[in-house]
């Protein structure tokens, strides 16, 4: 009986609520009237700054904390630092196949045999870019006196 | 980040850091805290301290917002518990007030009728004043309960399901109460009816 005489009042106080929240009573509006003619106070500076400091210090303890390699992988994914990495590997990679070519321009420290037909004999050039010396095997030799017969 | 972007978004954004959210919230919502809080504790001394420690609670359970929960409702529960609080500490240890009655009976006025004042009460402007300071009475006078869902609806234009989360109470207590909170003012502001109508 308690329950449904509670439940009752509530479905009273209901329908009251609904009758207040037409409130299209001329005085209810009259009343508004009055209210909408008071000014909004606005609220002074003077704790906006203490405010703004202590949100400055509990964002910073709410940012996420990341590990040393994922800081890292995040500075590295940066424009500025890509491009340097890009132009170091391109420079890095250039040298690299220069030197490779002059290696296999130079000749072989075994390569010691006679020159094969057509080669020049003494074409090769050092790695400094004075003609190599040639080995003595291949220098010509000396003139001699031609016997009588 | 723009202005439009909903309180709870922005409040996402300052639980992963970025104060910048967390200020945008305060330029949005400080002035209606403050004029709410304001009005219910009707002095602004304790409004100022009150709507500095709201923030400060806001700022401190940070972390513990849900995303699912309205910002507004959350802001508006502290807020509203601050005032409570006050409201019955004050209760305890009461002060004269400028807007108390100088005596026990109704007659007897109050300090701001005491107060000399060199306006003349004929121009509207006068009137205006005293029809404000007599709403001011008036809501001060109402109930706890009654003031702070008049204060929601009315300052904050809250829905009704609103109120009642902040409340704690079913939605349908509420609209009884902003329908007593309306009834007490009306009699309270009945001689005042005729100029109250034409008012701007």
């Amino acid at each position: 009986v308690t329950e449904r005489s509670g439940a009752r009042d509530e479905r009273a106080a209901g329908e009251a609520g609904d009758a207040a929240a037409r409130d299209d009573d001329l005085r209810v509006r009259a009343l508004r009237a009055v209210w909408s003619t008071m000014r909004d106070h606005d609220p002074p500076d003077s704790g906006l700054g203490a405010l703004l400091a202590a949100a400055r210090v509990k964002a910073e303890s709410m940012q996420p904390r990341t590990s040393r390699w994922r800081r890292l992988a995040a500075v590295l994914r940066r424009p500025p630092v890509l491009a340097f990495a890009t132009v170091v590997v391109l420079i890095g990679g250039g040298v690299l196949v220069s030197q490779r070519i002059e290696v296999s321009r130079s000749p072989r420290p075994h390569d010691t045999g006679p020159p094969r037909s057509g080669e020049p004999v003494g074409s090769s050039i050092s790695s400094e870019g004075r003609p190599a010396a040639q080995p003595a095997a291949l220098a010509p030799a000396p003139a001699r006196p031609r016997a009588r017969p | 980040m723009t202005t439009d972007t909903a309180d709870e978004d922005l409040m996402g954004q300052y639980q992963r850091g970025e104060v910048r959210a967390f200020e945008v919230l305060l330029s949005r919502h400080r002035k209606p805290v403050y004029n709410f809080i304001l009005r219910f504790v009707g002095d602004r001394e304790t409004a100022e301290d009150l709507l500095q420690e709201a923030f400060m609670r806001v700022i401190k359970g940070a972390e513990a917002y849900k995303r699912h929960a309205k910002f507004t409702t959350w802001l508006y529960t502290i807020a509203r518990n601050l005032c409570v609080d006050q409201t019955r500490r004050r209760k305890h240890r009461k002060h004269a007030s400028l807007d108390a009655p100088l005596d026990a009976s109704d007659e007897s006025g109050t300090l701001l009728d005491v107060i000399p004042s060199n306006e003349m009460a004929s121009d509207r402007k006068s009137v205006n004043k005293q029809l404000h300071q007599t709403m001011h009475r008036a809501i001060e006078a109402l109930s706890e309960e009654q003031r702070e869902v008049f204060l929601m609806r009315e300052l904050l234009d809250m829905p009704f399901r609103q109120i009642a989360d902040v409340v704690g109470v079913p939605e349908n207590t509420v609209k009884s109460r902003m329908r007593y909170a309306l009834e007490k003012l009306r009699l309270e502001l009945d001689e005042y009816k005729d100029v109250a109508k034409v008012a701007p």
